[in-house]
């Protein structure tokens, strides 16, 4: 799997609609097992017909008795019962392409997440980008499970029942040969003018097709300012408003099911006419004389069949609609990768750069040093940083909003490269490099507070536990609790107080120590008495570890040994003469 | 099924019939004209090229017979050009009509939320909530589109082709109709029954997966520099592999279902046409008559091949079903009764302007963690002026809800909240009669998609262009307001002109400087404003301010604090 996925990185689909052939040639042996399995039906489905209409020959034109035509019933029969069972395995192949599929493209969004840094903006808005990883990858099932093997049998299948056609009535074959490319002609035309007239109404539709959804959104305020009930009736007016303006694009939107339409009967009745007049004998010339009811009523038959294929694919027309619009979204969302990746986790040798050269990795023993690092996101925002710490160390770090305090806990972890210098950063394990990063509002996962503590180091036993909770004083909070360690923390944390929240993301930190803590206001909106706990801890935390801590707290200060105090922001113009 | 959903799903069902019976009717007729003339060009069509057949040979034979080619011609066309012009009326006709019944569920729909409290759909509805009521919606339509229309067209179908059958073969038909109606009926209802328990599990999945999701970005910060991505996305793959599995069981459920469905059709296609051909050698009818069966049935079977097809949205559309009904239905009429039998008992008190006095207090809220740490009360007078200061987290705004009647006071025995206005409690039915005097500038700028005439006058449509314009010299937006395009009727929202922060916050305060109430609540009023048009604002509203009651929420004390200290009123500061 990870192997294909870095060819997939490698080759950067260019646009949406690339993207979804490259998908669907991951999966092309499914989908043309899919493929093949209509057209097998396709098969079946002309032989019902012949047999059908040899049948009809048999019994009414030659007078033959039923029992004596029991191979061709036979044939029916088999015909009309294959047919579906070939119709299941399509369905059956393409539905399991299209799930692969899905599944690979979730996995290419996972490994996209992983490498970019968590500063990028689709981390700030995570319900958009959730939803992009699970209903837009679910409106992509449509275009592989129905829209693709049928726009291959939608060429595919016609060439085959033509055959049978041409080869009872070359006439008849021709006029179906004919009538083929018409459509598409006539529905590209139909579809241009549909487009014009969306286009003509594009914004007027917006606004009326958001109309409902504002409202609801604004339902607070609107009751507030006494408002609903104008608002009601507007909701009506605006829902017909929106109605009048869909029907004048459907009324031509709806010509091109109408030209396909169009055309089926068109056909079936020509054919029919032709037939019936020359079976009649009205019609002497061409090959008409060769018409029998067994040619004649099998060539009516597949008629209509000659154009379903079609249909079925206009109607999974706006399937592929939605997999273009969720595959161009993903496609952008790729595309942000290539330009900026996490410098920590090494990926970007696959943008073929030079692996990053800011950061070394160094036993615990070596500890932290910063050597003339410039810390900035285009220029600098500090002078060149010298630092040295060892193991027990705890280093805070301050100053006026805005001079970069985020910026260097975000360089530490590896979020952001550096503009210059270097940085040498402690872990216990320098081929699988681990730094803890603690945020300002403690990270929590759905689930038990024991999950919760034991997220990086699952093989905790309990009496380990229990001392640790001891340690920290939480063993109270807890067992006040019915569920004890099982207490579920629910989504909105309710329940537990920021206090408890940050005490619980501290144990998590020493169940899987780590060389180098890096923490970000932890003490902010507490009380005094959670404060004074969660120094505490850190305390304890900083016996084996080093610890950067970013805080305007007081008592933080006086258990740190190192203070770097940052100075106001140096301006853009300076800090880019800095780099040079 | 639950009997709450079927429910529900009876209930939109028979507000769409009640809604406009003569046009649904109207356009179930349509559906099935246009479905007879598919089958009756097919039907005719074979009998007359049939018929032609033995009368050629006939003729060929030296046999006069008589055969009119040209009627059954016309009536080729004829057909024919139904079939293509009743399609296209048939898909314009009901597309309209779901629209329409869209606007008016839309309508009925919005009128429930209103009557909800806001508790049920939070402050402002996220937009998780409101694409799911969107999709929730448009699944309604199915009732109309999947579940009736198709339903009735098929049945009626059935019948009419089968009394056609009859006048030729009544036992064929009887059979042929007992056969079809059956099948029918147990694939629908497997189907339903599939697709009921399906429907639900994979939409939880989805949303359990939505929410890891969310989380697993939420805590990239930890989870890079950890190297624990790869321990942290396993409950969401987990999650994924357990809806797509479901998915698998539900599809081959479908195929599985449609297989037999096919079958048992195709099987009774074929003893049909045996059976025709079987009559014809019996001499019961000719054989173009046997054709005319044999596509007839040809005919209806190929429209109930879609059965499955039409109800495999029958989960999804009772799971919205019930979703929406449960917001539609306001809850002041299911406890109807109870409620005027404790009016008689205890008939509410309204509150009435002028205002005396406010009082609150709250202790042990849990959205409001300074009143955890020590219960908050106060109490102002008519044209007192209070300031709240509060760091961000401790629950300022959540208390602005509270007092500004948005936010239900929790049934929580261990909080204690009260809101006492002119020495009247305030509760659910006296709410509205608060809101008429109060002025809430919550910290969300809500600005509607619409102009800003609209935003400015909401719910004050008497109010004059002279105010109009004062109010926005007050917020310093005149200038800006007379600069734009089409001033006045210019378009805010997404699809509009783009507001900055300030400007959004600007105009919302304009907007309850119209309203003019009695009672101010303003929650950071200049979030996004910059000190010296703050300051300015500031000094522009004073007078304005005197007479009214003022409850202010900053987050520190405001620097134009102290420029306007000349002020003559004197403001109480709590701290929280």
């Amino acid at each position: 799997m990870v192997k294909r996925v870095k060819t997939q990185t490698n080759s950067r689909p260019a646009s949406g609609l690339e993207f979804l052939r490259s998908l669907a040639k991951q999966q092309s042996k499914k989908l043309r097992m899919s493929v093949l399995f209509g057209l097998l039906s396709t098969v079946v489905m002309i032989s019902q017909w012949l047999s059908l209409a040899y049948l009809a020959h048999q019994i009414i034109i030659q007078h033959q008795s039923l029992d004596k035509n029991w191979p061709a019933s036979l044939i029916l029969l088999s015909s009309v019962l294959l047919r579906p069972i070939f119709l299941k395995f399509k369905n059956n192949y393409a539905q399991t392409a299209s799930w692969l599929i899905r599944q690979h493209i979730r996995s290419l969004v996972l490994e996209h997440w992983k490498i970019s840094s968590p500063l990028m903006s689709h981390h700030h808005s995570p319900a958009a980008a959730a939803s992009q990883w699970v209903e837009e990858v679910e409106a992509m099932d449509g275009y592989f499970s129905q829209y693709w093997p049928q726009q291959m049998l939608a060429v595919l299948a016609p060439l085959l029942i033509i055959i049978p056609v041409f080869y009872l009535n070359w006439l008849c074959g021709m006029l179906l040969l004919i009538s083929a490319p018409l459509i598409p002609l006539f529905m590209i035309l139909v579809g241009l003018g549909a487009e014009s007239v969306n286009q003509k109404y594009f914004v007027m539709r917006q606004r009326l097709a958001g109309h409902f959804l504002d409202r609801v959104k604004h339902l607070s305020t609107i009751k507030l300012f006494n408002a609903h009930q104008p608002e009601i009736n507007d909701i009506k007016q605006k829902s017909d408003d929106y109605r009048k303006v869909i029907m004048q694009t459907l009324k031509i939107a709806f010509l091109s099911s109408t030209v396909l339409e169009f055309f089926t009967s068109v056909a079936i009745a020509s054919v029919a006419i032709y037939i019936g007049f020359s079976l009649f004998g009205a019609i002497t010339w061409g090959p008409s004389t060769e018409l029998s009811l067994f040619s004649g009523f099998a060539i009516l038959l597949l008629a209509p069949e000659f154009f379903q294929p079609l249909r079925n694919l206009s109607q999974f027309y706006h399937d592929r609609a939605s997999a273009l619009a969720a595959s161009n979204n993903l496609v952008n969302l790729f595309k942000i990768s290539y330009k900026s990746t996490n410098r920590l986790t090494g990926k970007t040798e696959e943008q073929g750069a030079v692996p990053p050269a800011y950061f070394h990795y160094q036993t615990p023993e070596q500890g932290l040093a910063l050597v003339d690092l410039v810390i900035g996101h285009q220029h600098a925002l500090q002078t060149p940083l010298n630092l040295t710490l060892q193991l027990g160390d705890i280093v805070s770090v301050s100053g006026p909003s805005g001079c970069g305090k985020s910026t260097l806990l975000n360089t530490l972890a590896g979020y952001l490269s550096p503009i210059n210098g270097q940085l040498f950063i402690p872990t216990f394990d320098v081929h699988r490099p681990q730094i803890a990063y603690l945020p300002q509002q403690a990270w929590l996962i759905q689930g038990s507070v024991l999950n919760n503590i034991v997220l990086f180091n699952p093989a905790i036993d309990e009496e380990e536990l229990n001392t640790v909770l001891q340690a920290v004083n939480l063993l109270e909070d807890i067992k006040q609790r019915d569920l004890g360690l099982s207490t579920e923390i629910s989504e909105d944390g309710l329940g537990f107080s920021g206090g408890q929240s940050q005490r619980i993301a501290l144990l998590r930190l020493m169940m899987a120590p780590t060389a180098l803590i890096i923490m970000d206001e932890p003490t902010a909106s507490l009380d005094t008495q959670n404060r004074q706990r969660v120094i505490e801890q850190i305390q304890k935390l900083a016996q084996n570890a080093i610890i950067v801590v970013a805080t305007h707290d007081h008592d933080i200060f006086n258990i740190a040994n190192h203070h770097v105090v940052l100075k106001a922001p140096l301006d853009a113009t300076k800090g880019s003469k800095n780099v040079g | 099924m639950s009997v709450k959903a079927r429910d529900s799903l009876k209930y939109w069902t028979i507000r769409i019939i009640g809604w406009q019976p003569k046009k649904l009717f109207l356009g179930t007729i349509l559906a099935l004209v246009t479905a007879l003339s598919g089958i009756a060009l097919l039907m005719l069509s074979g009998w007359f090229i049939s018929a032609s057949a033995i009368t050629g040979l006939a003729i060929a034979a030296g046999i006069m017979v008589k055969l009119d080619i040209y009627l059954p011609g016309s009536g080729i066309r004829f057909f024919a050009l139904s079939r293509t012009i009743g399609r296209y009326a048939e898909r314009l006709y009901n597309h309209n009509l779901v629209l329409s019944l869209i606007a008016h569920l839309r309508q009925q729909l919005f009128a429930g939320l209103v009557h909800r409290s806001n508790n049920d759909f939070k402050h402002t509805p996220s937009s998780e909530w409101l694409s799911k009521l969107t999709a929730d919606l448009d699944s309604l339509d199915n009732i109309l589109l999947n579940i009736l229309i198709p339903t009735v067209v098929a049945l009626s179908t059935t019948v009419i082709l089968g009394l056609f059958i009859a006048f030729f073969w009544p036992l064929l038909a009887f059979w042929l109709t007992l056969c079809l109606v059956f099948i029918c009926l147990m694939t629908a209802s497997f189907i339903i029954k599939l697709s009921s328990f399906n429907s639900y599990q994979t939409a939880h999945l989805l949303n359990v997966a939505r929410g890891q999701a969310i989380e697993h970005l939420q805590g990239q910060l930890v989870l890079q520099s950890m190297g624990a991505n790869d321990l942290h996305q396993r409950h969401l793959l987990d999650t994924i592999e357990q809806f797509g599995e479901i998915q698998r069981r539900l599809n081959h459920g479908v195929q599985n279902i449609q297989l037999m469905h096919s079958l048992l059709l195709g099987m009774t296609i074929v003893a049909l046409s045996l059976s025709a051909f079987w009559g014809v050698e019996q001499g019961f009818f000719d054989g173009p008559i046997a054709i005319l069966l044999i596509l007839a049935a040809v005919g209806i079977v190929e429209l109930l091949q879609s059965v499955p097809a039409h109800f495999i949205q029958w989960g999804k559309t009772t799971y919205a079903a019930e979703r929406l009904y449960l917001l539609a239905s306001s809850p002041q009429q299911k406890s109807n009764q109870v409620q005027q039998l404790a009016k008689a008992l205890l008939p509410t008190k309204q509150i009435t302007s002028p205002l005396h006095q406010v009082h609150l207090s709250v202790s042990n809220h849990p959205y409001i963690p300074a009143s955890v740490d020590e219960p908050i009360a106060f109490t102002i007078n008519s044209t007192d002026k209070l300031l709240i200061i509060g760091k961000s987290g401790r629950g300022k705004s959540t208390l602005g809800d509270l007092l500004s009647g948005q936010a239900d006071t929790l049934n929580l025995t261990t909080t204690h909240c009260e809101i006492v206005v002119n020495n009247i409690p305030l509760h659910t039915d006296n709410i509205k009669s608060w809101q008429q005097s109060l002025g809430y500038l919550s910290q969300q700028n809500a600005i509607l998609a619409d102009t800003l005439y609209a935003n400015l006058t909401l719910g004050q449509p008497e109010v004059g262009l002279a105010q109009i314009h004062a109010a926005l010299d007050i917020v310093e937006l005149r200038d800006w307001a007379l600069s734009l395009p089409k001033q006045l009727d210019t378009w805010l929202g997404d699809t509009g002109n783009k507001l900055s922060g300030g400007q959004a916050r600007r105009i919302c305060l304009a907007r309850i400087i119209l309203k003019s109430p009695q009672f101010l609540l303003l929650d950071e009023p200049f979030n996004g404003v910059d000190s010296s048009m703050a300051a300015r604002i500031w000094q522009n509203l004073t007078p304005w301010l005197q007479d009214k009651c003022l409850v202010l929420m900053m987050h520190e004390k405001p620097l134009f604090w102290t420029l306007s200290d000349k002020q003559q009123y004197p403001v109480n500061i709590l701290s929280i």
